[in-house]
């Protein structure tokens, strides 16, 4: 079945792959959750037809609603709403654009609305952003930070990835040690 | 979970955004993080504390996968790679991974070579080749 193929070739095929797998040495990962997806992605989306992709920072503007009270009107307006906007939107993650890594500019800041009542007033914001999206079926480079006999953890930028055993290879085998590691049984 | 598979990929579900969006390659990304590092290091004796993990986890990461560090090479590699009319997603792909040769670029792009959009052997070649030397006078 088309999933087991992918995983195989995760950790069979050159060049796109480590043989044995070490704290800090870097992997190339298949982003798969429960289903493949990787021969239906081509025929169906030109944009992401690739699936052997490591295309996950993407430069998209985004929108927001910024609500600021009164107290914050004055020269520094702008500033202020952009700091706000920083602070609340930098660092966060949502299902729809993935991780916001960083804020790259301001693109347009709208009519504020005063609000019936509060006396806030909502800012529609346009901005710039780098964010980090993966995509089912992408495959990305990581960094392995742990090993144990339950698996292996990776990290690849802000996203932490769990390997179970059960989805690595029959061939790789623990070694627990000094360095715990999973290695091929050519000792590769 | 519902909620997610409003978001999957495969089945072309993806926020508008995207569809706009432009695929950025990690030495682009790490080129940006770094700039944005610096304007805050300006403002403040200590910048680490006001950027978020996110931020910090993404400029290690793209740092160590970069494969072009200067600005002018990196420039440049968009450049080269624009003259050939690839995807967004193509471009990146092959910007990040930098394959040696041409069966590596195919095994890591199939979609280069289908559609009959003219890429054959030679013009990937070169591509390559050129990519290759931006790399070695960096």
């Amino acid at each position: 079945p088309p999933h087991n193929t992918t995983q195989h070739n995760l950790f069979d095929s050159r060049p796109l792959s480590v043989q044995r797998v070490n704290p800090s040495t870097s992997v190339l990962f298949c982003w798969t959750v429960d289903q493949p997806a990787t021969s239906r992605l081509e025929p169906l989306c030109p944009l992401l037809g690739s699936t052997l992709a490591g295309k996950m920072f993407f430069h998209i503007v985004l929108e927001r609603n910024m609500q600021l009270h009164p107290r914050h009107f004055g020269r520094d307006l702008r500033e202020k709403l952009v700091s706000k906007l920083m602070k609340d939107v930098e660092g966060t993650c949502s299902g729809r654009h993935g991780f916001v890594v960083a804020i790259t500019g301001i693109e347009n800041v709208g009519k504020g609305l005063i609000r019936d009542g509060t006396g806030f007033v909502t800012f529609p914001v346009k901005y710039q952003c780098v964010v980090f999206r993966p995509f089912k079926g992408e495959i990305l480079e990581a960094v392995v930070s742990m090993v144990n006999k339950m698996g292996f953890f990776a990290e690849a930028g802000p996203v932490q990835i769990f390997v179970s055993n059960h989805l690595i290879p029959d061939d790789m085998e623990f070694q627990s040690g000094d360095m715990p590691n999973y290695t091929t049984s050519d000792g590769s | 979970m519902s909620g997610e598979e409003e978001e999957n990929a495969a089945e072309l579900k993806i926020g508008d955004e995207f569809l706009k969006a432009k695929c950025l390659m990690n030495c682009e990304v790490s080129l940006i993080l770094e700039h944005k590092y610096e304007q805050l290091q300006q403002m403040s004796e200590d910048p680490m504390n006001q950027v978020s993990q996110v931020f910090e986890k993404s400029l290690q990461y793209v740092k160590r996968f970069s494969r072009y560090k200067n600005p002018d090479a990196v420039r440049q590699v968009r450049e080269l790679l624009s003259r050939y009319q690839l995807a967004e997603f193509e471009l990146c792909v092959l910007g990040n991974l930098c394959p040696e040769t041409v069966e590596e670029a195919i095994a890591m792009v199939p979609s280069i070579k289908s559609r009959g959009r003219g890429h054959d052997d030679e013009a990937i070649e070169k591509m390559l080749n050129d990519m290759s030397l931006i790399k070695k006078f960096e």
